[in-house]
């Protein structure tokens, strides 16, 4: 099981042009502790950096500059390979439409990156079971994704993030495609289960209602900062 | 604002990225219009040749074998031209959906999508017409019957070209027309009408006895009828084949033991129909190559035969030429559109850590298992028919390995011309 630790992010800049091409940088200089165990929501409007520093934070994308400390190393430096290994191996993912694949049933897709990382296909379903049961899809193991509700979807995505006990769950719009009485149900379930995992929560998303149930949110616009603020003792 | 008007308004705003399943279906349309004037060619030379008596006593044979050599390259042909028109259908069903959402009516979108596939087909033709110019010489360097072919017998005019490039266009409209019943393209989106049917067991019992009725009949019937028949029964493997895919599919699914195989296995099961394509052309390229060693050994222990038997090695070569290349555009072009369709899927996998060498490794075991286990059953078959054979020409076994061999490497090159597009369709997007 993979233990969480603190995410550091130092003085994050990223240009998707050439630096000093005119484009406005789509990160500026950020710095940001992400301490073990919390979750975090990053807010703010179209362009401004979310998904960016989403993908920074993940490792997908290095940065113009800046440092990404995970587990005392320096994550910009690492090649593309080490980075693939670590998502795979550190990390999990919930997009905004699950992105299950369709010919894989629910339990398949739940535990595809444990058998990804080479465990056998017996030993990973039965990994991942007992999660969606928690998730309340224990009857649903065997149905495809196109025989699934969206919010069942999601819960899959969920347990598929979960599967690797990953140190950080990250998650971009995790309710965008969902209605708002199954968004709320999901991502109190998300929480639920990345703070029952141990597991650091970033998500990414425009709505309130959603960012409301981390115990922090982060604001940000045209790249920086601009708030970030502690939930009070009620927060989810 | 009418149809065609909407039409030009959205393609107008196509980026190079959206125009690339366009790209695709024009060279499958390409291939497969250059394959048929390719085919028809040689059978205007073999009528003519018939017609004016050349091969005495044999004529007829020779035309007969042609008609049959003919039949069997014109189903992949006509195969690929479907794929051609039902080509990237998710992505340009999304489009649709959201023109329905502006307003469009369904007519306006079915009239959009049969205008795109048409003109895929129209240009498509031509240049498949172009292909054929170029192969006319190539061809006349050609013998049957002791005598090549000449660029006037392949030359069939203009009417005969017409008919060949309006059955591609027919094709078309008649694949698009289907594809379009079979979805509901809704503002809300796109609904399948039909779930995809299971394969049952029945097909099997349908092609065994077909099969056995060849045996029945053979002294029954007239030459014509035996012809429909081995037609028939050469159709037959496409009912046992799509079937044998799927418990190949069964079988590596229970035995996975790599996430590359597991989801390889798992695609062949969700569709078996589209995993055999590629098989069934290498099936035939099999029976062929088969023909051809059994010509070759005809002519060396009969000599009288000898003009007979190099002309039918001849005609299974290039038979299998033809349907080795329409195969290996077909499964190429089927798998690089389904990179461009499955692309958010393909994102979201690297962003969680898989690498694309493991994507590439699913799509390739997708196609090599079905052909391992095609070379294996029908391959087998074949090699203990030729074991005989090789007594008295130890070069026709390795010569039918290097030809089946051939096959198969051209379909997984096919595949993995498209490599680059699923390193690109993998990478994160950039604002």
């Amino acid at each position: 099981m993979n233990t969480s630790a603190d995410l550091v992010v130092s003085q994050l800049t990223h240009h998707y042009g050439k630096p000093g091409g005119g484009d406005p940088p789509a990160l500026a200089g950020l710095d940001l502790t992400i301490p073990a165990g919390e979750s975090v929501s990053v807010m703010g409007p179209s362009g401004s950096g979310k998904t960016t520093l989403l993908h920074v934070l993940a490792a997908v994308i290095r940065p113009t500059s800046g440092q990404v400390i995970w587990r005392g190393q320096d994550l910009t430096r690492w090649p593309d390979r080490a980075r693939t290994r670590l998502r795979r191996s550190d990390f999990g993912f919930v997009f905004q439409s699950g992105q299950l694949l369709a010919e894989l049933p629910a339990v398949e897709n739940a535990a595809l990156p444990l058998i990804l990382g080479g465990m056998k296909r017996a030993a990973a379903v039965a990994t991942v079971s007992p999660i969606l049961d928690r998730l309340g899809l224990g009857s649903m193991l065997h149905r495809r994704p196109g025989e699934l509700s969206g919010g069942q979807a999601q819960r899959v995505a969920i347990a598929r993030a979960l599967a690797g006990s990953p140190g950080i769950i990250f998650a971009d719009e995790p309710t965008g495609a969902l209605d708002s009485a199954t968004g709320q149900d999901v991502m109190g379930q998300l929480v639920a289960a990345a703070q029952a995992h141990g597991a650091t929560l970033v998500v990414v998303t425009h709505d309130r209602q959603v960012a409301d149930h981390c115990s922090r949110i982060i604001a940000l616009r045209d790249g920086q900062l601009v708030s970030d603020t502690a939930r009070l003792a009620g927060a989810r | 604002m009418t149809s065609l008007r909407l039409w030009t308004m959205v393609r107008r705003g196509a980026s190079a990225t959206s125009r690339l399943p366009e790209f695709l279906a024009i060279l499958a349309f390409a291939i497969a219009s250059g394959s048929m004037l390719v085919v028809l060619g040689g059978l205007h030379a073999m009528l003519g040749r018939f017609e004016a008596g050349i091969g005495d006593d044999l004529a007829q044979m020779y035309l007969i074998l042609t008609v049959v050599a003919c039949g069997l390259m014109v189903i992949p042909i006509l195969t690929l031209g479907g794929q051609a028109a039902r080509l990237t259908l998710a992505r340009r069903n999304e489009r649709l959906a959201a023109l329905r959402l502006c307003g469009a009516t369904t007519g306006q979108t079915s009239i959009i999508t049969l205008c795109e596939t048409l003109s895929q087909a129209v240009v498509g033709a031509g240049i498949g017409i172009g292909l054929y110019a170029v192969m006319l010489p190539l061809l006349s360097l050609i013998s049957f019957q002791g005598l090549r072919l000449e660029i006037s017998e392949l030359w069939f005019g203009p009417w005969w070209l017409l008919g060949g490039v309006f059955a591609v266009l027919a094709l078309a409209l008649v694949s698009g027309t289907v594809s379009l019943a079979r979805v509901a393209i809704t503002p809300l989106g796109v609904a399948n009408r039909v779930a995809p049917q299971s394969l049952t067991v029945l097909r099997v019992v349908v092609a065994v006895g077909l099969l056995f009725s060849w045996p029945v009949l053979f002294g029954l019937l007239d030459v014509a009828a035996l012809v429909a028949l081995a037609l028939g029964i050469v159709m037959t493997i496409n009912l046992i084949g799509p079937w044998l895919v799927m418990v190949v599919g069964s079988i590596m699914a229970r035995a996975a033991r790599s996430a590359p195989t597991l989801l390889a296995a798992r695609r062949i099961l969700d569709d078996p129909r589209t995993a055999w394509r590629s098989c069934s052309a290498f099936a035939l390229v099999i029976m062929l190559a088969t023909l051809s060693s059994y010509s070759a050994y005809l002519g060396r222990i009969d000599p009288d035969q000898a003009m007979l038997a190099t002309d039918l090695s001849t005609g299974a070569v290039i038979t299998m030429v033809i349907v080795s290349v329409v195969a290996a555009t077909s499964s190429g072009v089927v798998h690089a559109s389904r990179v461009i369709d499955q692309a958010p899927v393909y994102r979201s996998l690297s962003l969680a850590g898989t690498e694309v060498s493991v994507l590439n490794a699913t799509r390739i075991r997708e196609i090599v298992w079905p052909l391992a286990a095609t070379a294996l059953t029908a391959g087998g078959f074949a090699a203990l028919l030729l074991l005989p054979l090789s007594l008295e020409m130890p070069l026709a076994l390795p010569r039918f390995g290097i030809a089946i061999l051939g096959s198969a490497a051209l379909t997984v090159l096919a595949l993995t011309a498209s490599r680059p597009l699923l390193v690109r369709a993998a990478a994160p997007i950039s604002a």
